[in-house]
């Protein structure tokens, strides 16, 4: 008996992280999509140096940085992938939606600054303390965009 | 050069994949793999059983269960619990084992048959119990567990599957789970098994099988849709009316007589069923368990004195006043004064 209810409790608690997972996922996707409309005339680039017509009036260092951490049932799935191997599926679209964001606001702040383009784009991610004792699990992942803002001349 | 700006196209560092179908997958998968495993290695123990000698599992076992532990032979309970054990394993022609009874202070009625010959008895089992049939038969019970190897059985399966999950789970499977699942009883069948056992040790040990199912037959009657303490029984002894039925028709069939003299409960045994809180509230109790006037023996057998087995039953932890007519007086903690010295 005990078991049946520990069984649906888990099977309960997967299922309600899995439904606010989701919305929370979609609508981010909404969010970024329209935001990636919006910011899609400030160039952003790898690029070391400049076009060599452009004239540039100011540079300027910007960061977009975000921490996210996976759901319960994110979590249960990568679970269960470990046993097996492969491709952590259900984080891919974490990590997918934390890079864009992190792009999406660094251009943001170019764009705040009177900003055309950022060149020399750079992302990073670095894992935040462990979130549980036996130094499993991970309390999220912060990752980091940054690049050379340029405000050009005329 | 030149530059467009274009937006990042999906699904490139996504892999489209519903996440409930990739979950439904794995876990299936896991699952199916991981019973399999069970099964196999299930077949694997059984083949294995019978070359672990009943010397070797007494050898790896009695350490864990050292006389102060199980055997407890200043007890007067164990005393008089142990010769009914000697007696019944004495007909067991080909027994093994260096069977030993313990007793467990637990108010809930339970009997085990753990690795290494060693039966443990609840207090409260005996709390229950009428006559020294009805014992004989839990603990011949017990013994036919050890006859069939029952213990090692469930031993090996609790590993196997503890292992199974706990290695294979990947930290999905909780522990609690596991250990709850691992904790359970032994099959339908094994039950039966034990219970033939059980019942040909009684009828060889007194002639007759006469009071060896009363408690069995007592308990599901006087607890029906009440006390959480007796069903615990039966969730690791399911008594069902068919098995008591298939018991009845063993005996006939082997022409074990259902009649005869009932032996008393050894004095030791029954005064645990008058527990010390009992004794300071006789008054409230009295006229409800008549133990003084009580034809001890002869009338076991019959149901007039079992008006209601509640009667005979001790009251659970905390029942102040449901159906028992008396405030239990738990014994309170000794004042500070009245603790030994600091070592």
């Amino acid at each position: 008996m005990d078991t049946v209810v520990y069984l649906a409790l888990s099977a309960a608690g997967l299922a309600l992280a899995y439904v606010i997972g989701d919305v929370i996922e979609r609508r981010h996707y909404g969010e970024i999509r329209r935001r990636e409309v919006a910011t899609r005339q400030c160039m952003a680039t790898t690029a070391r140096t400049l076009p060599e017509q452009w004239s540039v009036a100011a540079t300027e260092l910007v960061t977009g940085s975000v921490v996210i951490s996976v759901d319960h049932f994110k979590r249960f799935l990568a679970g269960l992938r470990t046993i097996v191997g492969g491709r952590v599926k259900s984080f891919e679209s974490l990590l997918d939606r934390a890079r864009r964001e992190a792009m999406l606001r660094m251009k943001e702040e170019a764009i705040a600054r009177g900003c055309d383009a950022v060149i020399n784009v750079r992302i990073e991610t670095s894992r935040l303390a462990a979130a549980t004792r036996n130094g499993k699990g991970t309390a999220g992942v912060e990752i980091l965009a940054f690049g050379t803002a340029i405000r050009r001349a005329g | 050069m030149e530059y467009r700006p274009r937006l990042p196209r999906e699904g490139v560092n996504r892999t489209p994949i519903h996440p409930l179908r990739e979950s439904a997958v794995l876990l299936g998968g896991v699952v199916a793999v991981g019973a399999l495993l069970l099964v196999v290695l299930g077949i694997a123990l059984n083949l294995l059983l019978p070359h672990v000698s009943a010397d070797c599992e007494m050898r790896l076992s009695r350490p864990f269960w050292a006389p102060g532990q199980a055997g407890q032979q200043g007890d007067p309970r164990h005393q008089a619990l142990q010769p009914l054990v000697d007696r019944l394993a004495g007909h067991w022609s080909d027994n093994p084992y260096d069977l030993q009874v313990g007793l467990v202070e637990e108010p809930r009625p339970n009997a085990f048959a753990v690795p290494g010959g060693v039966i443990l008895v609840t207090t409260g089992l005996l709390a229950r119990t009428e006559s020294e049939n009805e014992v004989a038969f839990v603990l011949a019970h017990e013994i036919g567990h050890f006859a069939a190897r029952d213990h090692l059985r469930r031993l090996g399966r609790g590993l196997l599957f503890a292992w199974v999950v706990g290695h294979f789970g990947g930290g999905v499977a909780p522990v609690d789970l596991v250990e709850q699942i691992t904790a359970r009883g032994f099959d339908r069948h094994q039950e039966a098994a034990a219970d033939r056992f059980g019942l040909a040790l009684v009828a060889a040990l007194y002639g007759h099988v006469a009071g060896a199912l009363d408690f069995f037959q007592r308990l599901p009657d006087a607890t029906a849709g009440a006390a959480g303490d007796v069903a615990a029984y039966f969730s690791t002894h399911p008594v069902t009316r068919a098995r008591l039925d298939g018991l009845r028709a063993l005996a006939r069939e082997r022409g074990w007589p259902l009649t005869g003299p009932v032996q008393p409960l050894a004095p030791a045994l029954h005064q645990e069923a008058v527990p010390d809180h009992e004794q300071g509230e006789g008054q409230a109790i009295e006229g409800r368990h008549d133990d003084p006037g009580r034809p001890q023996g002869a009338a076991v057998v019959g149901d007039e004195i079992f008006e209601g087995v509640e009667d005979h039953l001790l009251p659970p932890p905390g029942a102040g006043g449901v159906g028992f007519p008396v405030t239990v007086p738990y014994r309170s903690l000794p004042s500070p004064d009245q603790w030994p010295e600091a070592a």
